[in-house]
């Protein structure tokens, strides 16, 4: 009897302590379609490949993941592991002490196994990598060529170019760039495209640190350029009320020409039009400058609060490893993190090219410099978009925002 | 001559109802059009609300499963259901007391009542939030239900407190001289006749509660236990929404507390009626 | 009533239960908000006492004028409109006659789609060139929103005002000659006419022009033209609404008592009276609740905002409740988000005290 009990207890006692090895909660913002359906598949391979771990993976809406991401973070039962963007989002929690270094298995120079040297900066704070990057992509100016055709436009190279490609395409009936604000961040593309290539890349980085008042005269200059798309009426007047999507469909009905926009507008085009879309690097506006393009990256991090740290980890090598980067590039036609992992497609080679033979990189406008910053400038240039007289009004009430916001 | 106006007059409120009716429903048949458009047609179509070229009735059922729709309809059934009754019945005790009794602090207890609904609720999304994982209940239905029940029953009292004033106390002399008790008053008297007000409350706090978004957002995390109104915003990704999928899914997710408005309607039909001169 | 000295307890045996949640789950939090906003917290870390710090920073921000402003507009459009039509929509369809209950089913459709397709599906009426609404007005003849408002404009004062007038005239006359019947009749029609005629005479010589945005030149900008796009998405909520208050004079209708209606129309009352003296004061319970949560709604406008324009075009269109949720969600300003939240409090509690007051002071 005493036996059977102590057996007994002994199973009880093992199945117990397995049973609390610990749920590995992840959760992810991959809710768009084909990512969603990788992310499961990636699951999949993780639970053959690591059959004792149990894992428990949620998935939420993009929006909504940005707004529990901080109810999470602080909370006893943070998730495990936590989807996010590199750059200042992710250094803006790093910076308050609610994330956990990676720098055991990342660090040093086990990083340069896996990653370009390039990324490093960007996924780690205070000399630690604390993120571990998975894919990124791109952003260019993505036209329709059989339009360019049709108006005897050739790739426009040079800011020169580029305006009297618009020029043509106005007075040809089209509408030159087509664009959706409505949510805000398209235009910080733009923003953060001209400040490259009139500013360069050091300076522009302190913009996005809040060290450049914005009222400076380097970026007047930056927006004076913008001014002229803007004033020539090369945008379409709507673009507020657009979701970045609906100004896309200008583009496949044949209204528009052109988009500065990411690799995953491509997902969005209709497969009958796969052919006639392409895209060409941003212009250049100063023949010396270097060439510098913007690529945000997309990972994951691991939040100090989460209780199964070991797991979380295994998780994280097991996403680094080139067989998980390589399935999830080809699944998706992202770019892979993973140095090794070639591009899946001619298109995601273009890119990858383009970015390869270029002088460095930013994230984007939102991910690299404070958040309520970001806000409020890209709101700014929704209004210049709209009002752009108010120019200097604009200007100075951002510097206002970055005064109190860094000072 | 009756008979004319009789007819004309029904001719007129078949012309202006018809009218109405159709200017109402415009937004609901193009969500139902694209429900049935291919995204590549949508994307490519002029007009978003044209009639779809292709009629893609496995949109519904795509819908369905990848959407993982049937388990969030269980637990929206489970979160929702509960949440209504506690709330109704909650409600009518408090209702009851505020409107048949008279004491000192009536008049401020229906304030704060009202003021909870003063204040926008997404400032409630923290505080609940901590109160939720510091006693336990975060990321289970129970803790839904019970911030559902509590949160409504403010609105809910303020509504039926009204209507129950209709009620004429002079209904309570003839039970009271028979000696019954204030409960009894409670559920054999004021209940009863407070119905078609209930009934409308009921449909009201379904469809809202059916539909809410925010709280089960905040209050669960396991994509088990989300209920329809989070997995429609499945749907719309981080770049791409697909609008066809999140249309039949709204229908669908529709199609219950139309349902339950048609159970419950015939409460107000079959009309109740206060101060029925009994005698 | 029942109210003796021994049982004053009984009431609050019934509000035990009930009033304890709501304490916990809904006073509690609101009590925990006018305390953050006291402080400068980002919502996840600890945070610092600033007193007032706060609101002193909201009242130099434009963006609550903004936002206040449209809350305003919010409050006097959704009271307006949505309580006289919703009653006479329940009224409408309560007639008994075949396919009433049919049509207030098709009507509280409107209410059961969730706000992030109702938000996506309004966002493609108002799409400015290809949208439903732009190409139905394009199908009457008004090429964009300037000519709509001019329109518009020019129908109130060159028609609806001359009409008022010569009813004004038509009733003055009546004073002194009888008017019934036909003649009466014959006198509206032909001094309506004649005051039209006249007002578009004067039009040759005094035109107004409604100033709007360069904006409403191109196309419908329901959504991107700063001045239009809040009454866009209160047309919206409207929408959403009206069914709704629909439902609450259902209700309230059922408990108006036949007899008392008949034995109006026995007095000799029309309609009108009958309407008025009768039928009005009954549904008073209904309307209370329907002022007062169509105030209150008003003042907590969120979803459609967030959903359609995100209180865009930067800003324009913004509520209190969106710039509290983008402040403290987006921006990591808990504190500040409070504050704004502890104002908007405020401002609806008043509105309601005074409204209520006088409303429950008729009880006794």
């Amino acid at each position: 009897m005493k036996i059977k009990a102590l057996i007994l207890t002994a199973l009880i006692v093992t199945l117990v302590a397995f049973g609390f090895a610990g749920k590995l909660v992840i959760n992810s913002y991959n809710g768009d379609p084909e990512p969603r359906r990788v992310t499961n598949l990636l699951l999949e391979m993780f639970n053959e490949q690591y059959p004792d771990i149990e894992v428990e993976l949620n998935i939420f809406a993009h929006e909504d993941f940005k707004t529990l991401i901080r109810t999470w973070l602080p909370s006893d039962d943070a998730p495990d592991v936590a989807q996010w963007f590199a750059g200042e989002r992710m250094r803006y929690f790093a910076d308050k002490g609610l994330l956990e270094s990676m720098d055991d298995i990342l660090g040093g120079e086990k990083w340069n196994e896996f990653f370009p040297e390039a990324f490093r900066s960007a996924c780690s704070y205070d000399g630690e990598v604390y993120f571990l990057p998975e894919s990124w992509y791109w952003w260019g100016v993505y036209y329709r060529p059989s339009i360019f055709a049709e108006v005897g436009i050739e790739v426009p190279e040079t800011w020169d170019e580029f305006v009297a490609a618009c020029e043509a395409l106005k007075v040809a009936g089209y509408n030159p760039i087509t664009i959706g604000t409505k949510y805000l961040w398209t235009a910080a593309a733009w923003f953060d495209l001209l400040n490259m290539r009139v500013n360069g890349l050091d300076k522009y980085i302190e913009v996005l640190d809040g060290k450049v008042p914005y009222n400076s005269d380097e970026i007047k200059e930056t927006m004076e350029y913008w001014a002229v798309l803007v004033e020539n009426g090369y945008f379409n007047d709507d673009a507020s009320a657009l979701t970045w999507q609906e100004a896309l469909q200008r583009m496949i009905t044949g209204d528009s020409a052109m988009y500065l926009m990411g690799q995953f507008i491509a997902d969005s085009f209709p497969d009958d039009l796969e052919d006639d879309l392409d895209f060409f690097r941003f212009p250049v506006i100063k023949e010396d400058m270097g060439l510098y393009e913007e690529t945000p990256i997309d990972g994951w991090m691991l939040p100090k609060n989460g209780k199964n740290k070991e797991e979380a980890k295994i998780w994280m090598e097991f996403i680094s490893s080139k067989e998980v980067q390589s399935f999830i590039a080809s699944e998706l036609g992202r770019l892979a993190a993973n140095k090794d992992v070639p591009a899946p497609n001619a298109h995601a080679q273009k890119g990858l090219d383009m970015i390869m033979e270029s002088d460095g990189v930013i994230g984007f406008y939102d991910r690299d410099t404070n958040p309520e910053m970001a806000n409020k400038g890209m709101n700014g240039f929704v209004q210049f978009m709209m009002y752009p007289e108010m120019l200097d009004q604009i200007l100075d009430s951002l510097e206002n925002d970055r005064k109190r916001i860094y000072e | 001559m009756l008979k004319r106006k009789k007819i004309s007059f029904a001719f007129f409120f078949y012309i202006v109802s018809i009218s109405i009716l159709i200017l109402w429903s415009i937004p609901f048949i193009i969500t139902a059009f694209t429900s049935l458009k291919s995204m590549d047609e949508i994307m490519a179509s002029q007009y978003w609300w044209s009639v779809p070229k292709e009629v893609n009735w496995e949109n519904f059922y795509e819908a369905w499963t990848t959407g993982h729709m049937a388990i969030y309809f269980k637990n929206t059934f489970i979160v929702t259901i509960p949440s209504v009754l506690g709330a109704l019945f909650l409600s009518t005790l408090s209702a009851f007391a505020l409107s048949f009794y008279k004491f000192r602090f009536s008049k401020a207890v229906l304030i704060l009542f009202i003021s909870g609904m003063l204040i926008p609720f997404q400032m409630l999304l923290v505080p609940v939030f901590k109160f939720s994982k510091d006693i336990g209940i975060y990321n289970t239905h129970i803790g839904l239900i019970l911030f559902h029940i509590a949160f409504q029953i403010g609105f809910c009292t303020f509504f039926l407190r009204n209507f129950m004033k209709t009620i004429p106390v002079s209904l309570f002399e003839s039970a009271k001289i028979d000696g019954a008790k204030d409960i009894r008053i409670y559920s054999k008297i004021v209940l009863p006749l407070s119905l078609p007000a209930v009934a409308a409350l009921g449909i009201l706090e379904f469809t809202w509660i059916w539909n809410d978004y925010l709280w089960s957002l905040i209050l669960l995390q396991s994509d088990n236990l989300k209920t329809i109104s989070l997995g429609l915003m499945n749907f719309q990704g981080q770049y791409v929404s697909a609008w066809n999928s999140i249309a039949a899914a709204s229908l669908i997710t529709a199609a219950v507390p139309l349902i339950v408005f048609l159970i419950f309607q015939r409460y107000f039909i079959e009309g109740l009626t206060v101060g029925a001169v009994k005698g | 009533m029942f109210m003796s000295k021994k049982r004053w307890w009984v009431p609050w045996v019934f509000l035990s239960v009930p009033l304890a949640m709501y304490a916990i789950w809904v006073i509690w939090p609101i009590i925990q908000t006018f305390a953050f906003s006291f402080t400068e917290w980002d919502g996840m870390t600890s945070s610092t006492f600033i007193g007032f710090e706060n609101y002193k920073n909201l009242f130099n921000d434009p963006i609550f004028w903004t936002a206040l402003k449209n809350n305003f507009r919010w409050l006097i459009l959704f009271v307006a409109i949505p309580i006289p039509v919703g009653l006479l929509v329940a009224m409408l369809f309560d007639v008994k006659l075949p396919g009433g209950k049919i049509f207030k089913t098709i009507m509280y459709l409107s209410m059961t789609l969730s706000f992030v397709v109702i938000a996506q599906i309004w966002s493609w009426i108002y799409d400015p060139k290809n949208g439903a609404l732009a190409v139905t007005l394009k199908a009457f003849g008004f090429a964009n929103l300037d000519e709509l408002i001019q329109g518009a404009f020019d129908f109130l004062i060159f028609v609806i005002i001359p009409v008022i007038i010569a009813v004004i005239v038509v009733k003055i006359i009546d004073k002194s000659v009888r008017l019934t019947g036909k003649k009466a009749l014959f006198a509206y029609i032909s001094l309506m006419a004649l005051f039209i005629i006249l007002a578009h005479v004067l039009k040759i010589f005094w035109d107004p022009q409604v100033e709007t945005s360069r904006f409403a030149k191109n196309g419908f900008p329901w959504l991107s033209d700063p001045n239009m796009v809040t009454y866009s998405l209160i047309m919206s909520a409207i929408w959403r609404q009206i069914p709704y208050v629909m439902v609450l004079y259902l209700a309230g209708l059922k408990g108006v008592p036949p007899a008392l209606v008949e034995a109006s129309i026995v007095d000799g009352a029309n309609w009108w009276q009958r309407f008025y003296n009768v039928i009005l004061p009954m549904l008073k319970p209904a309307t209370i609740v329907a002022i007062t949560i169509s105030v209150i709604d008003s003042l907590r406008a969120f979803d459609i905002v967030y959903a359609m324009t995100r209180g865009g075009p930067f800003n324009t269109s913004s509520v209190l409740a969106n710039f509290m949720y983008i402040e403290t969600f987006n921006n990591y300003r808990m504190g500040y988000g409070s504050s704004i939240a502890v104002i908007q409090f405020f401002i609806t509690f008043g509105f309601i005290i005074v409204y209520l007051g006088n409303a429950l002071k008729k009880e006794g």
